[in-house]
């Protein structure tokens, strides 16, 4: 369900402006297809009442907690998705990159992860973020995190190396 | 110190992310600074580059740092720094820049300035963390019709650099992150900050100049510095 965001007050209407496409690529590689990112984000808008006193901050864990309710959403109905555009479905920027296997291949293995170890892999690869910014972000221990990025990366490693076997 | 997965991982998912474009989304997204040229630019060219001979030249008379206020983390505080782009990242692509040229600038008083190479830009900053909002951005429309893959980068870095950015500071190198692009920077140094020329009748340099430009419009002279 997606909530128009077109009477936002002003200063919501500028974060949405401002945040919108950034925040939409987030999404779109925690649900994978485009519409549903787009529909975590807007949601997210609809839901603001006032500014967050750190909105950087609180739409990326929004996005991401949304992002997690919507992979829930879809173990249930899995197959409403069949007729979505699958993000690598779509005509890519760079073919050539895209058509790259083995990023194909990372990206797929990125998407097998389990939910909290692809929200890391996500946040520190993609937004760049510090341990303790991801910790921050998705409200647990730095350690926590730590771990679960060694235990992602262990497991990128593995699904890399059984694919070069074959 | 990056591994080859983590460096595959980082460019894997920014190529992902640059697939995702304004024109596919359901809603609109606002554009971002126009390189639409105007007749008055070259007024505001001529200004921007004024400004810069000035800060160059008082650069070069103070030689002193202002202080160095970056300290290692992945919260950098940016205020009174200088930074030299050494690389653009974008759709999967890291482009090295080598020309010194390309920097931008990070004033006590929240005055942010840019220069890719071929434009000037000026605007306001402020930090919040680990995010830094640049706003108001104003810049010079000197066109560029070559093909040089480190100018076209440098000039994709600076213009990814208006709204939120993602900052962090790794091993001495600034990384600004912001609509799938980031921009690696090395520190400069000797830089020397310099205060805000004040307001002239006809209007401040990031409020409203004649000839300047805010995404791709021409804006009025601010009524009083912010």
């Amino acid at each position: 369900m997606t909530t128009a965001v077109t009477e936002l007050p002003a200063e919501l209407q500028r974060l949405y402006e401002q945040h919108y496409l950034a925040l939409v690529r987030l999404a779109a590689h925690l649900v994978d297809d485009l519409e549903s990112a787009e529909d975590v984000v807007q949601d997210v808008f609809a839901g603001l009442r006032t500014t967050p006193a750190d909105p950087v901050r609180y739409l990326r864990r929004a996005v991401v907690n949304r992002a997690r309710s919507t992979l829930r959403r879809r173990r249930v109905v899995r197959t409403f998705l069949a007729g979505r555009t699958r993000l690598d479905d779509a005509e890519p920027a760079d073919e050539d990159l895209l058509r790259n296997e083995r990023r194909r291949t990372l990206l797929v293995a990125v998407g097998q992860l389990p939910h909290r170890q692809r929200e890391i892999v996500v946040l520190r690869y993609y937004e760049d973020l510090g341990v303790s910014e991801i910790a921050a972000v998705l409200g647990i221990s730095p350690g926590a995190v730590s771990s679960s990025l060694s235990r992602a990366l262990d497991a990128l490693h593995s699904r890399l190396g059984d694919d070069r076997e074959h | 110190m990056s591994t080859d997965l983590e460096t595959e991982l980082r460019e894997a998912l920014h190529a992902r992310a640059a697939t995702i474009t304004p024109d596919r989304l359901r809603r609109p997204v606002p554009a971002r600074r126009s390189a639409r040229r105007h007749p008055t630019a070259w007024v505001a060219a001529a200004a921007l580059v004024l400004a810069a001979i000035v800060g160059i030249g008082f650069a070069v008379l103070g030689g002193q740092d202002s202080g160095d206020r970056v300290a290692a983390g992945d919260a950098p505080d940016l205020r009174s720094t200088a930074w030299a782009v050494t690389a653009v990242t974008g759709d999967g692509r890291r482009q090295p820049i080598t020309s010194p040229e390309v920097s931008v600038a990070f004033h006590l008083d929240h005055r942010f300035d840019a220069n890719d190479g071929v434009n000037f830009y000026s605007g306001r900053w402020r930090q919040s963390g680990d995010t830094v909002t640049i706003s108001d951005v104003a810049g010079t429309l000197v066109g560029y019709g070559g093909h040089d893959p480190a100018v076209l980068a440098a000039q994709r870095g600076i213009g990814a650099l208006n709204g939120a950015v993602s900052v962090s500071l790794r091993d001495g190198t600034l990384r600004l992150a912001t609509h799938g692009v980031t921009v690696e920077l090395s520190r400069r140094t000797g830089f020397q900050d310099t205060p805000a020329a004040e307001p002239s009748p006809t209007g401040s340099r990031t409020g409203g100049a004649p000839g300047s430009y805010v995404n791709g419009s021409e804006i009025a002279p601010a009524p009083s510095a912010s």
